[in-house]
């Protein structure tokens, strides 16, 4: 016996997964991008410049500035971050603006920059910013542009991630929960019980999701806070989204009931409960895992659609779907296309789950070669 | 196969009802009722609200009478008369509204769902015939980007596109010039040519979900004995994959219609409000917006209804192909 | 390689020389091939034999071009036809996909497979992939085609081809589909067949078809067999020329005859030993091969059998792979005890080995009871040496002693739902009406084919399932009679101890995500005659992995760290710990390859002795059964057709069925093959939610004689002693020399039709 395989030996399931998952390269590249993102999300106002109303209406639809690094417009090397600012100019007939690079003047950047104060966690007050202009009162920066309205669109991408990173944990999780015990009862059952929530799962995935979700979201009244919206939305989502869920879990228990390990395990008697949680649930929580990493994106995907439309979260919450339903407007867009950047977040962070989904599936069961 | 077919459809009348019911639910939800808005819309357009009108209205459908009895009286009009009940916002017959929209509703997604197998099919075979080759890298990408893009997303990026690469407007289904104009052979080009963004939009997620599909089904059917026992008897390569492995594999293609016209006519909600296609998508959304709760419920109710049929057609085309699922039914 | 391999023998239709196909795998390149020599001559029939992961299939499909990557054909030449004037075509430089390749493959060579469900594609009839077989390889019009694939459906042996042609796989027996894959493979006339294991996956009375039918088949076409198997009854069957394979490479080579009468090779030998023989003597300890076969990545160096060889030669057979050495005319072994230089003045003088001269002529099952045992480290009980006549006069003579467990009138019906609101439809009856007694002590079998009730039935026992009707009373000394199978929930809890049930399949049987401590401290921590959940559960652990011949640190691994004989202990040891009284085993040794199969006997025979354990042996293996039983039920469609004393029921068989089932058994003696009084049974199993009216046995037997047979339901009458059997003729049935009295009837009326009830109602 060689080394690895004496270390397969005694290596606990959970190792043996973690070594299978370890080999699925995007998998874990994904599994990097989105330990990233939700730092990100946790650390929201510190990683962004401004806060969500910090709004500069002179400078609504400035375009997106390049960081740079050195400057040599004075004939030397000048090391320093920096973006340059704009001149604006405003049609006298149309009232347009459109927005020039200055290539005078230069706005240094600096990091751990002085800027609004907030409050950490709610917890540490402090006005330091990831990164900023090193001046606070100076002219703003657009790292990623202005919104029409002039908010900063780096920022407002920053906060929304909050939302949208979340409402896909929260929404999965509650379908989750659904999805188990609908799906346990159905599958330890069977009988008429089974057949019962078989035809309520059918019934659910003929049924086109988004329609049905515009229509629950259509009634949500539009006088709810932000919050109450927020929540309203996932238990909406995950109304409709349990079903893959449960049909996993009934899956796995119809099969598991027929394994000879199961049997034995209830001939050494071991009361249903226990072998329910304590041998025939840990059979199959990696593929649970990895399925509720699968139907993630869904949810993003979804919530987007809705905010995107106006019938999810409303304006003044953050979100990447509020924040597309500006890019609505073909005219806007001609003149902004960097609006379409929070899809780009969305599409990146879907990937991800995408791919980390895919490899714990691959994953999940080590004893598979 | 007959008694098969009847039982396929016995099943499908309980969940029928079940859509009947939440359809007449999302009705009901919003606060207030139909009559009151009605009766408010009709005064913000500076109409007077006729009482006599109202009272025939309530009447008709039985506003005064229970829940049940309600539901009862908007199921007897669809089912006896084709009376879908009143859209409030447009003043019409819901009935109307949908003879509009419904007929190039479900010819997109028709044109989508065969432009998804054609290009599906032949992707999804040679990436599991060449696993592992650059060709099957490029189409396993593709597929994961697809299934990652919001639709309403990749329909602004195209559109955005066109009209920086192309110049001219492609939202809608007609250009201005042959909006009202009769049918003619300029009329159609030009419809082609608006038709080909919504569906590619459309299409994506669903194609790129068939590839991968096909892909691990025909996979796996690659590896199952009867493969090898086939070159062993001295089939040809491309006859074996065509006779054997394809042909059970082809059985996702058939059950997508299960799953993909859901996910179309989703998709097409967002698309068609989007690119402001004359479809039974924007109509909804305005309906729920403006909370005109009978287009939007029977909208719903419309659309669910045919995506049951869908699959139930998949169904039967399935157990038209597969013997087993034949004689499991016998 | 010091020796030329046999020259090229006349009429050789393949020839392999050193034949090496490797897997590249990400952990290594695997070597399954390494090095095989071997011709199959024309008209007769070739037996490689050795146990699973020797590399016999990737071989035999090296040969067709069929293996699939990371594999490939690494070295070596397959000589297709190479007597034929010409030099004759060497298959392993052909492109796989190529035109000539294809040519051979179903025209000149035919390939039959294992799995036959799984080998045909469900989505055709089998009639439609015969008839394409044969319009691959000939110019037939379709309407010709069909007459040619109906012919060939009747020569195979299939009652009423026109309808069968249009059945699909899925609606077939395996036996009847092994007949179509048969046909599918002889359709173009191939000079060489290969069947890799083609009976492995049948019962032993479908084997015993399929094998005559391979016999007449081969007689009428004079082609050449390469078949592959595990089981040396097979061999010893069917075989002119047997190629014992280890680890990749062929270690002996002989005539049946010379292998099985004086094995030259130490792995034949022990091949030949572990097997227990339908006449060898009962409870005597089997020579088990030591450890088990390493995968072919961990190949040990020199001598691959090293490890295991009981013969092996310190410094010689651990450095150096041994040569092929010639022994006689057609006959090698690749073996250090034959090369010269050690035969001069090595083992010979020790007496450590053997050489082919010194065989001793021991049959197989040899009933030497071997002193050092198995060979498990920590194996302790010495050698059992009670015969069996001992144990029959102990169980008999005490006739005031209370049996263990009795069963009275149990059924077992399983009902089948159908329709839209999930009603029972109708019932399979499982087990439909069993009676049995189990005597403290002793061993029962009960045999039959799958599908027969068998497991059912233990199952019940054990009260994995809810008996529909009957009782089963179990006593021992401290309680009184307690039926089980009226006990619901808690109350069996107290039983659940005693009664225990060691599973089939090692590795379904024991959760992946348990380390062993938990898998086999389970039962003690929720029964409640084991130990509460205190310190000395490790230690009580420790003690049974001893008990079972593994090292008590194993306690801390998980499962997917053992193979299937090591899993198979840890199953035992589950079973045991709870000390029970009586051990259900559940075809316990049947996923076993011949050495393990050997070892888990010898161990299931030191711990009966040890623990005073009472069996219930529950087996498809006849000679299993008859090696380790002390009585034996027979198991027909849900009942017990004959009952008896082990060495009475073997000798003097009374019920047709029973007599069928022996002489299905291949005998590992090539000198009894063919032998006289063969029966053999037409059709299978009948459904049993469908079962005959009469007799569950009239349509397969061929004594059946009038109306009573089809009316009327035989009971099991103790006729003589305690051999009880349910047949109407048992008295006037000769069924010891059924020879020449009764002709071998193959009387084919309704109950060819009765193949496949399922498919037909």
């Amino acid at each position: 016996m060689t080394q690895p395989h004496l270390a397969r030996h005694s290596a606990s399931p959970w190792r043996l997964v973690w070594w299978r998952f370890r080999r699925h390269r995007l998998a874990m590249a994904g599994a990097v991008v989105l330990a990233v993102a939700y730092l990100v999300a946790l650390f929201a106002e510190f990683v962004a410049p401004y806060s969500t109303e910090h709004q500069q209406v002179d400078h609504g639809g400035a375009p997106p500035q390049t960081v740079k690094v050195v400057d040599t417009s004075s004939g030397g090397w000048d090391w320093g971050l920096y973006v340059n600012g704009y001149t604006d100019h405003v049609d006298e007939e149309t009232l347009e603006i459109t927005y020039e690079v200055d290539h005078e003047q230069r706005i240094p950047l600096r990091f751990f920059a002085e800027g609004e104060p907030y409050k950490l966690f709610g917890l540490f007050e402090t006005d330091r910013h990831l990164i900023g202009p090193a001046d606070p009162d100076g002219p703003p920066v657009f790292f990623l542009g202005a919104t029409v309205n002039g908010y900063d669109l780096f920022s407002r991408i920053v906060h929304g991630s909050r939302v949208s990173l979340t409402i896909g944990l929260v929404g999965v999780a509650a379908s989750f929960l659904i999805g188990v015990v609908l799906g346990g009862i159905s599958g330890y059952f069977g009988g008429w019980v089974d057949t019962a929530i078989q035809r309520l799962i059918e019934f659910f995935m003929s049924i086109p999701t988004l329609p049905l979700w515009l229509g629950l979201a259509a009634a949500v009244p539009t006088d709810w806070g932000p919050m109450q919206r927020y929540f309203t939305i996932t238990v909406i989502l995950s109304v409709i989204a349990w079903t893959d869920l449960a049909r996993v879990v009934r899956g796995r228990f119809m099969a598991l009931r027929e394994e000879d390990f199961v049997t034995a395990t209830a001939l050494d008697g071991v009361g249903r409960p226990r072998l329910i949680f304590a041998h025939m649930l840990p059979s199959f929580t990696s593929h649970l895992i990895a399925s509720a990493t699968l139907a993630i994106p869904a949810m993003i995907l979804a919530e987007t659609a809705l905010s995107f439309l106006g019938l999810g979260l409303r304006a003044p919450a953050v979100s990447w779907g509020t924040l597309l339903e500006e890019a609505q407007n073909f005219a806007t867009l001609e003149a902004a296309p960097w609006l379409l950047l929070p899809g780009a977040a969305v599409v990146v962070i879907v990937l991800s789950f995408n791919f980390v989904g895919d490899g714990l599936r691959d994953a999940a069961d080590p004893y598979k070669s | 196969m007959g008694k098969y077919v009847l039982r396929r459809i016995a099943y499908m009348a309980p969940t029928m009802f079940a859509i009947s019911v939440v359809s007449f639910v999302i009705i009901q939800l919003p606060p207030g009722d139909y009559l009151t808005q009605l009766a408010s819309g009709l005064r913000e357009r500076g109409e007077p609200a006729d009482q006599a009108y109202l009272d025939a209205l309530s009447a008709r459908y039985g506003l005064d009478e229970p829940m049940p009895v309600q539901y009862l009286q908007w199921m007897k009009g669809i089912l006896f008369h084709g009376d879908f009940g009143m859209s409030f916002e447009w003043n019409q017959p819901v009935s109307a509204l949908l003879a509009d929209t419904l007929p190039f509703t479900i010819a997109l997604t028709l044109g989508t769902l065969l432009f998804t197998w054609i290009v599906a099919f032949p992707i999804g075979i040679y990436s599991a015939v060449r696993q592992y080759s650059l060709g099957d890298y490029v189409a396993t990408t593709v597929g994961f980007i697809g299934l990652a893009i919001p639709n309403f997303l990749l329909a602004l990026v195209l559109v955005y596109l066109s009209r920086m690469l192309f110049g001219g407007s492609f939202v809608g289904v007609f250009s201005s010039e042959y909006a009202h104009a009769p049918w003619s052979v300029g009329r159609f080009l030009d419809l082609l040519s608006h038709l080909w963004i919504p569906v590619i939009v459309l299409g994506t997620a669903g194609t790129a979900g068939l590839i991968r599909i096909l892909r691990a089904n025909l996979l796996d059917e690659l590896r199952r004995p009867y493969v090898v026992a086939g070159r062993a008897r001295g089939m040809g390569e491309r006859r074996l994959l065509i006779r054997y492995p394809l042909r059970i594999a082809l059985n996702p293609f058939v059950s997508t219609i299960g799953w993909v016209l859901p996910m179309l006519v989703s998709g097409e909600v967002v698309v068609g409000t989007v690119l402001a296609l004359p479809t039974t998508g924007p109509l909804l959304l305005g309906a729920l917006r403006s909370q005109d709760m009978y287009l939007a419920g029977s909208i719903i109710l419309i659309v669910s209804v045919l995506t049951v049929i869908g699959t139930l057609l998949s169904d039967l085309v399935l157990a038209w192909l597969d013997p087993r699922v034949r004689h499991q039914y016998r | 390689m010091s020796e030329e391999p046999m020259s090229s023998a006349a009429g050789a239709v393949l020839a392999i020389e050193d034949l090496r196909t490797h897997f590249h795998t990400r952990d290594g390149v695997v070597k399954a091939v390494d090095g095989v020599d071997l011709e199959v001559s024309a008209g007769t029939t070739l037996c490689v034999v050795g146990e699973s992961g020797c590399g016999k299939s990737m071989m035999a499909r090296s040969v067709l071009g069929l293996i699939e990557p990371p594999g490939r054909v690494q070295s070596g030449a397959i000589w297709w036809q190479p007597d034929r004037g010409r030099e004759g075509t060497n298959l392993a430089t052909l492109d796989p996909h190529g035109e000539r390749l294809r040519r051979v493959r179903g025209a000149e060579i035919g390939m039959v497979f294992q799995e036959p469900i799984a080998a045909l594609s469900p989505m055709y009839t089998v009639g439609a992939q015969l008839v394409e077989a044969i319009r691959l390889h000939t110019d037939l019009s379709m309407g010709e085609a069909k007459d040619r694939a109906i012919a060939e459906l009747t020569r195979v042996g299939i009652p009423r081809p026109e309808k069968r042609f249009d059945a699909y796989p899925f609606q077939l027996s395996g036996g009847m589909c092994q007949r179509v894959m048969i046909a599918i493979a002889l359709c173009c006339d191939p000079a060489l067949l290969i069947a890799d294991e083609p009976t492995t996956a049948l019962d032993v009375t479908t084997q015993a078809r399929i094998l005559d039918l391979l016999g007449e088949l081969q007689e009428q076409t004079g082609m050449a067999v390469m078949f592959i198997t595990h089981d040396m009854g097979v061999v010893a069957e069917i075989a002119d020329e047997v190629a014992v394979m280890y680890l990749g490479r062929i270690v002996e080579r002989a005539c049946v005859d010379d292998i099985f009468a004086s094995p030259a090779h130490p792995y034949t030998q022990a091949l030949l030993e572990s097997i227990p023989s339908i006449d060898g003597h009962r409870k005597s300890r089997l020579a088990a091969i030591e450890g088990l076969v390493p995968h072919p990545s961990d190949r040990p160096a020199g001598c691959p059998f090293h490890p295991r060889c009981r013969a092996a030669l310190p410094g010689l057979c651990d450095v150096e792979m041994p040569d092929r050495h010639q022994l006689g005319p057609d006959r090698l072994a690749a073996c250090h005890l034959y090369a010269p230089s050690v035969r001069e003045n090595g083992p010979l003088a020790t007496g450590r080995a053997e050489p082919v001269e010194a065989v001793s002529p021991t049959r197989p099952g040899s009933a030497v009871p071997r002193k050092k045992p198995g060979s498990v480290p920590g194996q302790a009980p010495g050698p059992r040496e009670t015969t069996t006549a001992d144990v029959d006069s102990d169980v008999r003579a005490d006739a005031d002693v209370e049996p263990l467990l009795t069963v009275r009138d149990v059924r077992v019906h399983f009902p089948v739902k159908h329709g839209l609101l999930r009603r029972a439809a109708w019932e399979v009856k499982a087990v439909a009406g069993v009676s049995l007694e189990i005597m403290p002590g002793e061993t029962l079998g009960l045999v039959g084919e799958s599908g027969c009730g068998k497991s059912t039935l233990g199952r019940a026992i054990v009260r994995a399932l809810e008996p529909t009707e009957g009782a089963i009373w179990y006593r021992d000394g401290e309680t009184g009679p307690v039926d089980l199978a009226r006990l619901r929930g808690r109350e069996l809890q107290p039983y659940r101890g005693k009664v225990r049930m060691i599973f089939q399949d090692p590795f379904g049987s024991l959760n992946p995500r348990k380390t062993l401590l938990q898998i086999i401290g389970e039962p003690l921590r929720r029964l409640p005659d084991g130990v509460r959940p205190d310190s000395s559960l490790p230690d009580r652990v420790a003690e049974m992995l001893r008990a079972v011949g593994l090292r008590p640190e194993y306690m801390w691994r998980y499962p997917h760290a053992f193979s299937g004989g090591e899993r198979q202990r840890i199953n035992i040891a589950r079973a045991l710990i709870t000390q029970p009284r009586l051990v259900i085993a559940d075809e316990a040794v049947s996923a076993l390859d011949v050495s393990i199969r050997a070892q888990i006997l010898n161990l299931l025979g030191d711990l009966q002795a040890e623990m005073d354990l009472t069996y219930l042996f529950i087996s498809h293996d006849l000679s299993v059964v008859q090696h380790v039983c002390d009585r034996v039920a027979v198991m027909h469609l849900g009942s017990i057709v004959e009952q008896a004393g082990t060495d009475r029921l073997f000798a003097e068989p009374r019920h047709p069925y029973t007599a069928a089932l022996l002489s299905a058994v291949p005998v590992p003696d090539p000198r009894r093959r063919g032998g006289d009084g063969r029966i053999r049974l037409d059709g299978e199993l009948p459904d049993s939610s469908d079962p005959p009216a009469g007799c569950g046995f009239h349509v397969r037997c061929p004594y059946r004689r009038e109306e009573r047979c089809m009316s009327e339901v035989p009971s099991l009458v103790s006729a003589s002693g305690d051999h009880g059997v349910a047949c109407h003729h048992a008295d006037e049935l000769d069924l010891q020399r059924p020879s020449s009295a009764e002709p071998r009837a193959r009387v084919s009326t309704g109950r060819d039709d009765g193949l496949v009830p399922s498919a037909e109602r």
